[in-house]
């Protein structure tokens, strides 16, 4: 899914994302998947959460030192890819996002092991033993 | 267990529950998983009370878009959470700022009680969740200013392990059941029962924990059997701790030497995760998740493999404690 410059995404409400290392790790609690993003698609994702532009997310990614705006296109097209990213119909409130760099072209990695959808128990998260 | 006008009650960890129950079958078997919570926290306890009724109709199962277990489906409601089992029972939260009241009705078919483990382990693990804190189905040791986290799925070894370390001057604070709370940033963990699961056959690496055969069993599903770890080796408990490492483990099929090495911190988090019950609800997960990563953050991992037979050897402990240097 291609988005346009004027366009508005933001994150879907089945993901919940948390800061881990410089970057930070997503969850989709849909299909219980992982995903890694480095420091600066979390300072990206960061401007996108509650709504944003296209076109506001490459101006804030030139100041933090983005030097090619395609590298933001696919990352934003990877996000609306795997659904993390979301058209919304309007901006949010914008959240100042502080971003300490150096700038690195933005990735993200969906990890090989979700959780299991169907555990033992609410405190075993194990595979249930065939019955 | 404290017993009072015909009310049961118990303390789980920093929960005080009072069980309700007229079906002696019910407050039986619900008594006896409660009373595994043996180690006492100080107060204050949050209040949970459950009344248990037997009933001649079954619930239909109810969506799982909160949790999904083998036997049972739970999904929110306004007043809490709703749950439903495959025999037809169904377990109902209404929540209020000091107090979790739940209502189970049990079909009066049902032969299967290890169901009702199934909907406590909810009660309890809802209640600790409220307090901010977060279960973590691993073992936990401490020795020599170290605390390590053991990480294993179900049938993996973390009792095993925990019982060979114990031999070696180790502290538990339990093989399978731990809470995790983050305080100012630093991770803790608790114990809330000190006793192990144990297969009968750990006799042959460790005779005294005696026949363990004798015990009655606690699940149709395992051989295993409750040990209580005072009994066997007094002294070995903790009560809490603050996590230095995090172990996974795992066992290898072959009669090969013990090896260990470094985990990475994104293979740390994943490790932890794994063990813990993520519910489907943005609030909660994100809490669990920002807990494990704080955690994660704050201690070194190690991958500890182990062979078959290995506890034969008192030196197949010794990788693992060069790697803890």
């Amino acid at each position: 899914m291609s988005v346009q410059l004027k366009e508005y995404v933001g994150m879907s409400a089945d993901v919940v994302a948390t800061v881990l290392g410089h970057g930070a790790v997503l969850l989709d609690l849909r299909s219980k998947y992982f995903y890694r993003v480095n420091a600066s698609g979390w300072a990206i994702l960061q401007l996108a959460e509650d709504g944003t532009a296209l076109q506001d997310v490459k101006d804030q990614c030139r100041q933090w030192g983005s030097q090619d705006d395609c590298l933001i296109d696919e990352f934003i097209g990877q996000l609306t890819t795997h659904a993390i990213l979301e058209r919304r119909d309007v901006a949010g409130r914008g959240a100042a996002v502080k971003f300490e760099g150096p700038w690195e072209k933005p990735h993200i990695e969906r990890q090989p092991q979700p959780l299991q959808r169907v555990i033992i128990s609410a405190f075993d998260p194990s595979i249930p033993l065939a019955e | 267990m404290v017993i009072a006008h015909s009310v049961l009650e118990f303390f789980c960890g920093p929960l005080h529950v009072r069980l309700e129950c007229e079906s002696a079958r019910l407050r039986e078997r619900l008594s006896s998983t409660l009373g595994m919570y043996d180690v006492r926290w100080d107060p204050p306890h949050r209040s949970i009370e459950l009344s248990v009724h037997e009933t001649g109709e079954c619930t239909p199962m109810v969506d799982s878009s909160y949790l999904r277990c083998s036997r049972m489906a739970v999904c929110r409601s306004p007043d809490g959470l709703i749950a439903t089992s495959s025999s037809g029972g169904d377990l109902t939260l209404v929540r209020s700022a000091s107090l979790d009241c739940w209502h189970m009705n049990v079909p009066t078919s049902l032969a299967d009680l290890e169901e009702l483990e199934d909907f406590l382990v909810l009660v309890l693990t809802t209640g600790w969740r409220c307090l901010d804190w977060i279960p973590l189905h691993a073992g936990a040791l401490s020795h020599a200013g170290r605390c390590i986290i053991v990480c294993a799925p179900s049938g993996g070894g973390k009792s095993t392990l925990t019982a060979g370390l114990m031999r070696a001057g180790w502290r538990t604070l339990g093989d399978d059941k731990l809470l995790l709370r983050i305080v100012d940033g630093r991770p803790r963990l608790a114990a809330v029962l000190h006793s192990l699961n144990l297969h009968p056959r750990t006799r042959q690496w460790f005779p005294e924990v005696g026949d363990l055969w004798l015990l009655p069993a606690y699940s149709a599903w395992t051989d295993k059997r409750k040990v209580s770890i005072a009994q066997i080796w007094p002294g070995r408990t903790e009560r809490d701790a603050v996590p230095t490492h995090v172990v996974r483990l795992q066992r290898k099929l072959d009669r090969s030497a013990s090896s260990a090495r470094p985990l990475g911190p994104d293979e740390i988090f994943h490790t932890l995760v794994q063990q813990t019950v993520v519910p489907t609800e943005r609030s909660e997960a994100a809490r669990s998740l920002r807990a494990v990563a704080q955690l994660a953050g704050h201690v070194r991992g190690i991958e500890f493999s182990i062979g078959e037979n290995a506890f034969h050897d008192d030196e197949c402990l010794g990788a693992l404690d060069r790697c803890l240097q």
